[in-house]
Order: structure tokens, then sequence, then C-alpha cells
């Protein structure tokens, strides 16, 4: 397996150091800042920025808000999405086409352009201020219908006739074939989906008011204000408290994750 | 359909009658001791008055226990804007809000608030009402004399020196300079002999251009209001209009502020790091200042020049009006008169820097010994005296951030030419606000 | 008084089930089964919100009737003109440099460097952290006097920019913050693509003595393109919507130069409040996302069809 060195080889080595360390720099600065404690006699290490900041504001709160809205909204498109995706892979009906040409021009359509009016139809629902009110105009994804009918389609026809001799529902062929067949892309599209939604901000900003509700990105604004001036190690301390468990989290089974991620082999 | 399922089916549309009778049953008129939630949205624009209130509402949330108080922190003013702006969108405004003052014109254009006027025809009412500073009912009292807002954290603009430099420069650390040629002196001299990098910050950016700009106008001799009362006509192209925006280019292109922009929200960090000697802004940021400062510094009004002067600042409450029942509304009130207490309003004054809204509050006890004990609060009232009404006009996001504060910052940072910019402002406002005949 | 109901059989309830009843309909029946629910929501959040927005950008400001004036006005409209041209530089340059440098760190790191995992991991560090907390640390490593990154020039003796103050650097400024949180993101699916390639091809290469440059170019690059398909929708619709740094950070200004259409349309609609004309906004982004969807799909479904 060990080859012997190439002087290129060795250039690049270096060189994914230098993207690397380049990379991680300005976040190994926030993490050091929010260690420091400064003082009027000096600076010293320690955990009183950390510990201030989390008894500041519930940041276990928020952490559960954004765990029940990343994790419901990616469900619920993924079962909306295979569902809808199944029927434009494999079965003909009237109007399939328009249909799928429907859901081709949502593609890049996402609920927040037409903000007002989707205020105004989540508080009519009485769902102003609930997760379920932040969520909801999320549930359904264009993009994942199309993603997942573009992987369904790659599934061979053998293993739908084979299922079908075996006696599967049309249900049962979608969970026993296509669902395991296209479990790269559904990883995949997980990954997307779950990373949009942790980063989401201006959508739950208008929608969430309370404590109760809101996602660790609205939680952290209100608690760093911007607008009120700079406080760096408050900011680096909420910062570390945000990142700093889903970072250990990869940062320890980061072989396992990206491994098993690269293993489904996204195309 | 087997008869299980019809029984399931009646019963659910029972518990869904049953259900829309409680509902309409609580919307009935309420009963006096019944209980009342009301939400209430409050902005924070200098990083100590959130605290403060969450802390008020609990002490209101102990003496009326009727009276559900869902406090929401907004952000800043404009924040707090757009907030409410949703919420009446989807048909529920808070009962009360604090607002900036002169959100006042589009608000009450739209209908969105109502005048305090109808709730406050007692006698101890109206003598609360006139006990706030005239200066701070400006903004929000219309040509008719209606209040459309009471105030709340109020302030003006004023100057904060470091005192080392001044020492340094050899100036009287103990006195501001009082005039434009002693600031420019001061300025200069910090920077030559004092070690200051910059001589003096006024903030450039969007949000609040226009408000340091009105103070340069009233400086320059001009209307520092810019706007006419009705909020209908501005006044840009006038020479002290441009003779203001002259002054304040060249501190950028002498050197003694930066070139580029002054950031707001940054420029009291900078002034607390020691990056420049003076720096003008809200008397709200006191507090801050007071807590962070590792050195002497000092307050006072701005100097003046051709004449002295300031636009006051800072949000007042207001009532809004969609989906607000008559009982909220009785709440609104209640909670806004315990929130404006003389007492709660020298409290705010002394914990946050904003400026105490009458005499009965200067008057209070823990006024008296924190004026006694930090002289430089009384710096602030001093400034308020002559304080002129903020610029304010209809469509107001339009004319004073997408239209005037561009203007300002093509001339500040870009090099743009004074007069050409205020004139085109003008024309490009006045055109905004003919669509409002 | 019968007991009838409580003696239904079993089979008659259980026939309730929606997914049993499902499997009497026919083919075409049990699709739009399947359809619903998904187009049930889709139809509730795009559909019913385009119509309303249809209805509301042909309304005046105030008052009752029909008016072509919001979208005469867009064409006049300096705000919206900027706030465009400025997403469309945006766009441009943070997608494609997101992407590149996303491949390169992937196949730098794709290879048995000492420390890759840490590597990586420090890559993708960015991507987890959210948009508005990214806005908030580079809003401090770009302030002008006592950020890191002026007090760094500083001490070398090197100018030091109003990099978010400045009308001209702003923007840029915001491209580094932004392609510094998407590349690592990206880095991960390329990583995922070289994983796929076959190792024999790059063994041939060697063999055959072609550089690793002309073999990634030759042979990588062409067999990432789905990978890169897939990335740059993703990224395309983020650099449009992922925009909360403007929240943060600089509000659209100074004199504008970092406004982009989603902001405007916030501003427009709620602080503005003048939803037509926010109305009128939203559609004209809505055309041009929709435009470029489907060129991507376009793409896309050729490259399906070679396969």
């Amino acid at each position: 397996m060990d080859r012997i060195l190439t002087t290129s080889d060795r250039i690049e080595r270096v060189l994914a150091w230098v993207a690397g360390l380049l990379w991680i720099a300005p976040l190994a600065y926030v993490f050091v800042r929010s260690v420091i404690v400064e003082s009027p006699g000096g600076s010293r290490f320690g955990f009183d920025n950390l510990t201030n900041a989390w008894s500041a504001a519930p940041f276990g709160q928020y952490y559960l808000n954004t765990t029940l809205l990343v994790v419901g909204i990616t469900l619920a498109q993924l079962v909306f999405g295979a569902l809808a995706a199944y029927a434009f892979a494999r079965f003909t009906f009237p109007f399939k086409n328009a249909l799928f040409v429907f859901v081709l021009i949502q593609l890049m359509i996402f609920p927040e352009v037409f903000m007002s009016e989707n205020y105004r139809t989540v508080a009519g629902f009485g769902l102003l201020d609930t997760i379920t009110g932040i969520g909801l105009p999320y549930v359904a994804s264009a993009f994942c219908i199309f993603f997942l009918r573009q992987a369904f389609m790659t599934v061979p026809n053998e293993l739908v006739e084979a299922a079908q001799v075996e006696g599967s529902s049309r249900l049962g062929i979608l969970w026993k074939v296509f669902l395991p067949a296209a479990k790269p892309s559904i990883i995949a599209y997980a990954l997307v989906s779950v990373s949009t939604q942790w980063n989401n901000f201006l959508w739950p900003m208008i929608v969430a008011t309370s404590d109760e509700t809101r996602p660790i990105t609205v939680g952290l604004v209100r608690f760093l204000a911007p607008e009120t001036g700079m406080d760096f190690p408050k900011m680096a301390a909420g910062t570390v408290i945000v990142i700093g468990p889903l970072l250990a989290a990869f940062l320890i089974g980061q072989r396992g994750f990206i491994n098993s991620f690269l293993r489904s082999g996204i195309k | 359909m087997s008869s299980p399922i019809r029984k399931k089916l009646l019963a659910t549309a029972g518990a869904a009658l049953a259900f829309a009778v409680v509902l309409t049953g609580c919307s009935a008129p309420a009963q006096a001791d019944e209980e009342v939630s009301i939400e209430f949205y409050y902005p924070d624009q200098v990083g100590t008055l959130g605290t403060l209130i969450d802390g008020y509402l609990k002490e209101f949330a102990a003496e009326h226990p009727k009276i559900k108080v869902k406090g929401v922190y907004s952000g800043d003013y404009d924040q707090t804007l757009t907030a409410v702006n949703t919420a009446i969108d989807g048909g529920k405004a808070p009962a009360l809000a604090i607002m900036d003052q002169t959100f006042v014109l589009d608000l009450v254009e739209r209908d969105a608030i109502s005048s305090w006027d109808d709730y406050l025809n007692d006698d101890e009412s109206k003598k609360w009402l006139d006990g706030f500073y005239p200066q701070f009912m400006k903004n929000s009292t219309d040509s008719e004399g209606h209040v459309w807002g009471v105030p709340f954290a109020r302030s003006t603009i004023v100057q904060y020196w470091n005192k080392d430099y001044f020492t340094k420069a050899g100036l009287d650390p103990e006195h501001g300079p009082a005039t434009r040629s002693e600031l420019l002196d001061a300025a200069r001299a910090t920077q030559e002999k004092g070690g200051s990098k910059y001589g003096l910050f006024i903030p450039t950016s969007t949000g609040t251009a226009y408000w340091l700009y009105q103070a340069l106008v009233q400086q320059a001799g001009g209307d520092g209001a810019i706007s006419n009362a009705d909020g209908t006509k501005v006044t840009l192209d006038t020479p002290e209009n441009v003779k203001a925006l002259e002054f304040w280019a060249s501190l950028g292109a002498e050197g003694i502020a930066p070139s580029t922009e002054v950031a707001w929200s940054t420029s009291t960090d900078d002034f607390l790091a020691g990056q420049t000697a003076m720096l003008w802004t809200t008397s709200g940021r006191m507090g801050t200042i007071q807590d962070k400062a590792t050195f002497d510094w000092g307050v006072s009004a701005l100097p003046k020049d051709v004449a002295a002067g300031a636009p006051t600042g800072g949000g007042s409450l207001m009532l809004f009006n969609e989906g607000v029942s008559d009982k909220q509304r009785e709440a609104a009130v209640t909670l806004a008169k315990f929130l404006t207490t003389p007492e709660r309003a020298a409290d705010v004054s002394v914990k946050s820097g904003y400026i105490a809204t009458s005499d009965a509050a200067w008057n209070d006890p823990a006024m008296v010994a924190h004026v006694k004990k930090f002289p430089q609060a009384i710096a602030a009232h001093d400034a308020a005296r002559d304080a002129i009404p903020e610029m304010s006009t209809l469509d107001r996001d339009r004319v004073v951030y997408q239209t005037l504060a561009p203007a300002l910052q093509s001339v500040l940072l870009n090099g743009a030419d004074a007069k050409e910019a205020l004139t085109k402002a003008q024309a490009d406002i006045t055109k905004i606000l003919a669509e409002h005949k | 008084m019968t007991d009838a109901p409580a003696v239904a059989p079993p089979t008659e309830r259980s026939s309730w089930n929606p997914l049993r009843a499902a499997r009497k309909l026919p083919d075409a029946g049990f699709a739009y089964f399947l359809l619903l629910p998904a187009f049930i929501f889709l139809a509730l959040f795009t559909v019913k919100p385009l119509i309303g927005s249809i209805i509301a950008s042909t309304q005046p400001r105030r008052g009752d009737g029909f008016t072509l004036d919001n979208y005469a006005r867009l064409a006049t409209d300096d705000v919206f003109l900027k706030a465009l041209g400025n997403n469309f530089l945006f766009s441009l340059i943070t997608v494609p440099v997101s992407l590149g440098l996303a491949m390169l760190l992937a196949v730098l790191l794709h290879q048995n460097v000492r420390g890759r995992g840490f590597l990586r991991a420090g890559v993708f560090a960015p991507a987890i952290l959210p948009m508005v907390a990214v806005a908030v640390i580079w809003m401090y490593f770009y302030q002008p006097n006592i950020g890191v990154i002026n007090s760094i020039l500083g001490a070398l003796g090197l100018p030091t920019p109003d990099w978010l103050g400045d009308p001209g650097l702003v923007l840029p400024s915001l491209m580094v913050m932004m392609v510094w949180k998407e590349a690592g993101f990206f880095m991960l699916f390329y990583l995922a693509g070289l994983q796929g390639i076959d190792p024999e091809l790059e063994e041939a290469s060697r063999l055959e003595g072609t550089g690793k440059f002309r073999h990634f170019w030759k042979v990588s690059f062409p067999l990432l393109m789905p990978t890169t398909l897939f990335a740059a929708i993703v990224a395309l619709s983020d650099s449009i919507k992922m925009v909360d740094f403007v929240f943060v950070m600089t509000q659209g200004g100074p004199d504008n130069a970092s406004n982009l259409l989603l902001f405007y349309i916030y501003k427009v609609a709620f602080a503005q409040h003048w939803p037509q004309f926010a109305a009128a906004i939203s559609l004209v982004v809505v055309a041009v996302l929709v435009a470029l969807a489907l060129i991507q799909i376009r793409l896309m479904d050729r490259k399906i069809h070679y396969r």
C-alpha cells in the first residue's frame, strides 16, 4: 500500500495542512477567546464566559427547539417526498407530466420568498409562535421529490418484478426495494435538509416570539444582540455553546460519519 | 359505513362543537376579575434596557396577578417595527409596544395605533401626561393635540470624551469642547499630542446617520428638524444643510475620523478601546460606557456652532389596534402607567443613561443620589433642554433609510458633492411624499 | 338496544386503515394518493402565496383597483436594481468559488495525509455553525479599528481597510465569509464523489505518467459532474436565501452596497409595509429562480441520460 512519496505528493500534503489550518483559524480563535477571562488586572484562563453565557439564556431549550424542528421537517420531507417521488417514478396516471412540471417549477421556490403571504396562512391556523408554525411551510419540498425521483428512476425493473412475484404490495415495494436502493440519495438529501433548517433564521425569527419556541439561531442573535455593540468574550462563549456539542460529536464520530456517508456513495 | 365509525364521528363532532362553544364563551364580555393576557414588544438599542424591562415585568406580575404579560424582546427599533408590522398582518398586534417615536406618522396613517387621549382623560392621568417634558412629547403629539406615544426610554445626542487623552494633550479634562472651534482644536490636539488615533467619531451608519446629521444642521443655523410636523415635507436643499454635510465630510478628509463608515453599533466599543478621543452618540449609551470604561471619561451637550442643539430620540409606548380587545387595551394602559412612574423613569435613567422624562423623575430620591455620585448624568438633562424634534416623515423607511442615508453616505464615504447629493435627495423624497397626498 | 356495533368483524374495522384502503385503488388512483400529502403542503405554502402575490402585485398601495405600477416601478427603483445587481454578483462569484474550493479541499483531504480526520473536521466545522453565528463572528473580525484582521494587518504595517464600511469592499468581504461557510459543506459531497471513483483510474494515470492536475481535469472532474450539479443547486439557492448576515452585519449598507434581494423583500414587506410592491419583487425573484432551476435540470437530466 505504502508508496514512496513523490515531490508532488509532499506538496499536496503541505497544501492540505495549509488550507486546513487556514479554514480552522477563525474558529480556533473563537474557541481560545471563549476561555480567556478579561479583567482589569489582566487576562487569565477560565470558564467564566461560558458559564455566564450558559446561565444568561436558555440554550438547552433553544437546542431542543432546533432539534425538534430539524428532525421533524427532515422526516416529513423525506416521507412526503418519497411517496410523491414513488408515484412519479413508477406509475402512469393522467396529468403526470403536468404535475411533474408543477414540481419542477417549484424546485427553487422557497417559502421565505413569500414570507408575508405565508405568515398570514400560519397566523390563520393559529400557529404563530409554535414550533409547528415554524416548520409547517417546509414539510413538503419539491427539491426532495425531484431528487428522490431521480434516484428511484435508476432502480432496475427486475428488482421490482422480483418483489411483485413475492407478493409485495405497492407500498411494500417502495419500502423494500426503492428506499434501500436510494439510501445514498436519502442521506445526501437529509444532510442538505438538516443543514438548511439548522441554519434557518429569517422565518423562525418572524414566527417565534418566545424562548419556548425560538430555535438556536434566533435565540443566539437575541442573546448576542449585535445591534447594541460588541462583547467578544460573550460572543465567543455563545458561539462555543452553540457549536461545541455538535463539533465534539463530529470529531468523535467523524470517521464513522464521513465513512458511512462516503460508503453511501453519493454521486 | 359501519356504526362504530359513525359513533366515533359523532363523538368527534360533538367534541368539536363543545370546544367551539367553550371558545365562544371565552370571547364573551369578560368579568372584572377574569385573567387577561397581553403581548408587549420591547426593543433594546443599547444593551441595558432588555434586562431592566424583564425585571419590571416580574414586578408587574406580582402586583397585577390577573394580567398576564408576555414580554417579547424584539431586537432594535427597526426590527421591532417589522415584528409589529408582521404581527398586524397576522391579525394579532401586541397590545402595547415600545416604538421609536418617529414611527408615529406611518402607524397613524395606517390606523395601526390608538391615541392615548381616550384612556387618559381623568385628572390624574392628565397630570401624569403633563408631567413629561414637552420636548419629549413633540414627536408623539399631532397638530390637533392627540397624544400617540408616552415617553419611555428617551435620549438625545451627547458628546463623550476620554479624559486621559485630554490630559495628555494639555486640554482641560473636566470640560468638553463647548464650541465648534474648541471641538476641532481638541480633536487635533488629542491626535497630535494625546496619542489618540482619531479625534472624533460621528457614526455614519444607515440606521442613524440622519439623526447625527440633524444635530449638525441645527448647529449650522438651519432647521435641524428637517421635516415638518405632518411629515409631508423635508428641507434638505438649504445652504445650512450643505454646510453641515461638508463639515461632516471634512472630518474624514482631514483624518480626524476614518473616511470609511463609522458604525453605530461598534463606535462605542471603539471609544472604549481608546480608538477615538471623542464620540457623539446617544445618551442611552452612558450606562454601557460607565460599566466598561477603563479610563476616566466626560460627557456633555454637543458643542455649538452658529446655534446649539441636537434632536431627541428614543422610544415611546404605543397602543396597537389589530386584534386587541377592550379588556386587553385596559391592561395595556395599566402596564404603561406602571412602566412610566417617576420611580421607574428614574431607575431606567440611572441604569441605562436614558434621560429621565419628567421633573418628578429627576427629583426621585434614587435619581438625586445617582446624580450626586455620578455628576455626569446631569449632562443629558441639560442637553435635552434645547432638544429639537427627531426627523420624521411619512413612509419613513424609504425616506430616511433608503434615500437620505445613502445620499449622506455617498458624500461621506464616496466623496460625492454635498450640494448635488442633497438636491437629489430633496427631489427624490419630495416625490415619495407626493404619493401620500 | 343492539350490540351489532360491538360485534363488527375485525377485518372490517381494520379496513379503515388508510394504507389498506389504498391497496384497493387502481394504479392511477394510488399514484394520486401518494402525491396528495406533498401536494397539499406545496399548494398551501408555494402555490397559494404565489397566487396571492400575483393578485397583490397588481394592486395599488392604498385603496383598491388594478394597476401595473408596481412592475413599472421595478425598472426605476434604484434600490431594487442595486439589490438585483448585488445578488447577481454575489451568486455568480460565491457559487463557483465555493464549489471550486470544495473540490480542491476534497482532493487534498482525500489523500492519506496525517491528521486527515482533524483537518476534515476543521474544514467542515463552519458548515455546522449557523449563518447568524458566522455573521456575528466575522463582524468582529472585520471591525475596522479593534477587529482581528486589522489588528494583524496593522501590526504588520499593512493598510487597514474598513471591510464592511467601505461601499466597494463590503460585498467582497461578505463573499469571503460565505465561501468560508459553504465550502466545507460541499467538500463532504466531493469527498463522497471521489470515494466513488475507481482507484484503478488513478493508478492507470500514474502508470501512463499523466500528471496529477491533468488526471484531475481529464478524469475526476468529469466524473464528479453529477455531484457538482447537485451541489450547484444547493449553493445557488443558499446564495439567494441564506442572507441572514445582512440582518446582523450591515442592514444592506453602506449606501445599499450590500443590499440583497431577500433582505429588500423583507424591508419592503414589513419595514415599509408595502406588501404589494414586495409581491412584485418576490415574483421577479421567483421567475429568475424557476428559470435557473429549469436550466440546471436540463443539465442534470442530460448527465443522467449519459449513464
